[in-house]
């Protein structure tokens, strides 16, 4: 058994080892630069009665002057830094997953998160998803527990378990509650701070080099200055940043140990971290924005060639840290994963089709048809609109309707997992079901449109379709003295209302057609079709006028 | 003079840290407390989504009325005993009401899943994926806020008995232990399941 309270106990004290080792070494190039300056402007040594006495003064001026500098670098890198999560996560790509989403995976993050939340004792931040992003990772981001965000990309919200998901998100959550980012936000600032010596030693050697030089005695010191200025600045860069790396993954080790404290679970995210393992581009993040906030990603999310310059720890060591029983072997990668899956979700509907097969005695072969990706589609058109238009198999005019609906409904899952092209064609083919007014055949257009799309214009056009059908099937329940669902009517001519007067004028002329089916127009038929008109501000038609 | 700063320069060091330990109690405090207001939210959330679950199953379960009504008694009982129990977290026999309306609402809940295993038709059923997808975070949420809980307790626990503040928590009021929160049916649960063939 993992102790994952000791891990993260000496996380934290290396973090803490570490944070030290950078602010000596922050406390050691300031002053460095402030002897070597004062050094080579000669103002170490006073002369005082012919005798060179030691001075401090001039020292504490340089240290006040490039304290100060330093200290201004930090500032502006700081502010920019500050802003909240949500910053970050816009500028890496990313969208906000509104709080109410339908969508069943959208549904699932938002529910992992709000549970990991309730495990950290910590409010629920803002969910963003980078759906541009294909490979696997996940991040944290905001200066303080309120602005924080948790962001996921496409690959990992589709290749990882209810479970790993958990894990991932419980992984963030760790760095939210430990302040990761406050703390890498300050060594960043830091490091712009030491930047800011080699930048201004670079421009002290071009300035020498441009102002034609040697006017003066000390006109010679300013290069020189410049140069070791320089080379402090980037040996102080050089280590500053292995520190800020080595402090990187200290704090991935200590989310690590509390992913596993929040979900009890180590199994869950030795499987996410294998997941990654298991890909060729693994955690790997295209937007260029990643630079900045590449420590606190799930994974490693830039490409780096020196272990001691990486923000996260080697996969197999993290994985071996939490399952000391993990064998070294990574999943099969994404790809056979994928299609094993497909299959699946074709052969999903197999215990559905053996109740049905016994009920409705459908045979075999058409069950398989259906159920084959690859020629549900054809046979679905073939069943469904070839029967329309009189070009149906013999085979298939035969059937019921009750078994016409089940093959249907048992073919939605092969169709979902259907080539793009195979059902862009089918539905176009559907689209001439809507024009047909038979019940029947708006049943299974309703049923197939709805399971084949999720295209919102698509969406919209069907719910007109639905409405129209409404109003026509309430006259005709009218005329036939049967009772109406005036609830239903009231929608239905609702959203009716809303279309463009060319839109409206078919549906006036169905209404007229149902009502004259009989050639003759009632009083009653008369007084509905005006009210309805009226309802969706359009003109009775003359035929409703005369005639009377 | 010197000495006079020195001493004074300590007291103010050591205010600074007393009140430190006392403001640490205080938030570990109220950590555990938020963290069992959390069960209880996340107990309420469950017994609202039940009724929809059986509203959702109802339809393709007609020959499991039985399973149905019993889930849906378990609930309004545990439902009844929640107000109870959370008025009074101390008081032993709310709580055992709960747990004992809790568990009987878990095994109901089981049956339920058993028997909606040979319905095909309605595990694909869009409305009853989702209503599962939120009735199985809320089970977590359960389970979570628990664990939250009890580890919240653990923290406290421990700092009060850590070296120095043990020295001052009776002082500052925190003279008791905190307690874990644990199954009514602990016995139960640890006993190892039998298997009839």
């Amino acid at each position: 058994m993992v102790n994952f309270f000791e891990h993260q106990q000496q996380a934290k004290r290396n973090t803490g080892l570490l944070v030290v080792l950078f602010l000596i070494a922050f406390t050691l190039i300031i002053g460095f630069v402030a002897l070597v300056t004062a050094a080579i402007f000669g103002g170490v040594a006073v002369q005082q009665n012919g005798e060179y006495h030691f001075s401090w003064e001039p020292i504490a001026w340089v240290v006040v002057l490039v304290g100060g500098g330093i200290l201004m670098a930090m500032l502006v890198k700081w502010l920019s830094l500050k802003p909240g999560g949500h910053v970050v996560a816009e500028s890496l790509g990313g969208e906000r997953i509104s709080p109410d989403t339908t969508d069943p995976l959208e549904r699932r993050i938002l529910n992992v998160v709000e549970e990991m939340a309730i495990a950290a004792n910590m409010p629920v931040p803002a969910v963003y998803l980078l759906p541009n992003e294909s490979n696997i990772n996940a991040f944290a981001a905001g200066y303080e527990t309120k602005d924080a965000v948790i962001g996921l990309t496409r690959g990992a919200v589709e290749t990882f378990s209810r479970e790993q998901l958990q894990a991932v998100v419980a992984h963030e959550f760790s760095h939210i509650l430990n302040g990761d980012m406050r703390l890498n936000i300050r060594l960043i600032a830091a490091l712009a701070g030491i930047l800011l010596i080699a930048h201004v030693g670079r421009i002290f050697i071009h300035s020498a080099r441009f102002s034609g030089a040697r006017r003066r005695g000390n006109g010679n010191a300013l290069p020189l200055v410049g140069l070791a200025l320089f080379i402090i600045g980037y040996i102080g860069v050089f280590f500053g940043n292995l520190i800020k790396s080595a402090v990187s993954r200290q704090r991935e080790y200590l989310a690590d140990a509390a992913a596993v404290q929040f979900t009890r679970n180590p199994e869950a995210l030795s499987g996410a971290l294998q997941q990654i393992g298991a890909r060729e581009h693994g955690s790997r993040i295209a937007h260029a924005n990643a630079d900045e906030t590449a420590h606190l990603f799930f994974g490693q999310a830039l490409s780096s060639w020196l272990t001691l310059m990486a923000t996260h720890p080697p996969l197999d060591k993290r994985i071996k840290r939490i399952q000391p029983s993990w064998n070294g072997r990574y999943p099969q990668p994404k790809q056979a994963m994928a299609q094993s899956e497909t299959e699946q979700q074709a052969s999903q509907s197999q215990p559905s089709a053996l109740n049905r097969l016994a009920m409705l005695a459908l045979p075999a072969l058409l069950l398989e048809r259906a159920r084959s990706p690859q020629q549900a589609p054809q046979f679905i058109r073939d069943m469904v609109v070839g029967q329309l238009f009189g070009e149906s198999h013999p085979n298939l005019t035969a059937l019921t309707p009750a078994q016409q609906l089940a093959l249907v409904e048992l073919s939605v899952p092969a169709l979902r997992v259907a080539k793009d092209s195979d059902r862009l064609a089918l539905l176009q083919d559907l689209e001439r079901l809507d024009q047909s007014d038979d019940l029947f055949h708006w049943c299974l257009y309703q049923l197939l449109a709805r399971q084949l799309t999720k295209d919102k214009r698509f969406q919209a056009k069907l719910d007109n379709a639905e409405a129209f059908a409404a109003t026509v099937v309430a006259l005709k329940r009218a005329e036939q003295k049967e009772p109406v669902d005036f609830r239903q009517l009231e929608q239905a001519l609702n959203t009716c209302k809303s279309w463009s007067p060319r839109a409206k004028q078919p549906l006036v002329k169905k209404w007229v057609e149902t009502v004259t089916a009989d050639q003759h127009i009632s009083d009653t038929e008369r007084k509905l079709v005006a009210t309805l008109c009226a309802c969706i501000e359009e003109p009775l038609p003359d035929e409703m006028l005369n005639n009377a | 003079m010197t000495t006079g700063w020195i001493i004074i320069i300590a007291v103010v060091v050591l205010l600074v840290y007393l009140i430190g330990i006392y403001n640490k109690l205080v938030r570990f405090k109220n950590q555990f407390e938020n963290a069992f207001a959390q069960i209880e939210v996340q107990l309420k959330r469950r017994y609202d989504l039940i009724p929809n679950l059986v509203e959702t199953a109802k339809a393709y379960l007609t020959h499991e009325r039985e399973t149905l009504e019993a889930v849906i008694s378990a609930r309004n009982q545990a439902a009844a005993a929640l107000p109870n129990a959370a008025k009074d977290p101390t008081n032993a026999g709310a709580m055992q009401q709960l747990g004992g309306a809790e568990s009987a609402l878990g095994s109901a809940l089981g049956r339920l899943n058993v028997v909606m295993e040979a319905y095909p038709d309605l595990k694909a059923n869009q409305n009853m994926m989702q209503v599962s997808e939120e009735l199985t975070s809320t089970e977590n949420r359960v389970a979570f806020s628990r664990q939250a809980f009890n580890d919240a307790v653990m923290t406290y626990n421990t700092y009060r008995q850590s070296f120095p503040p043990v020295v001052f928590a009776s002082f500052f009021g925190h003279s008791k232990d905190a307690n874990l929160l644990e199954f009514a049916d602990s016995a139960e649960i640890q006993a190892a399941p039998k298997v009839n063939f």
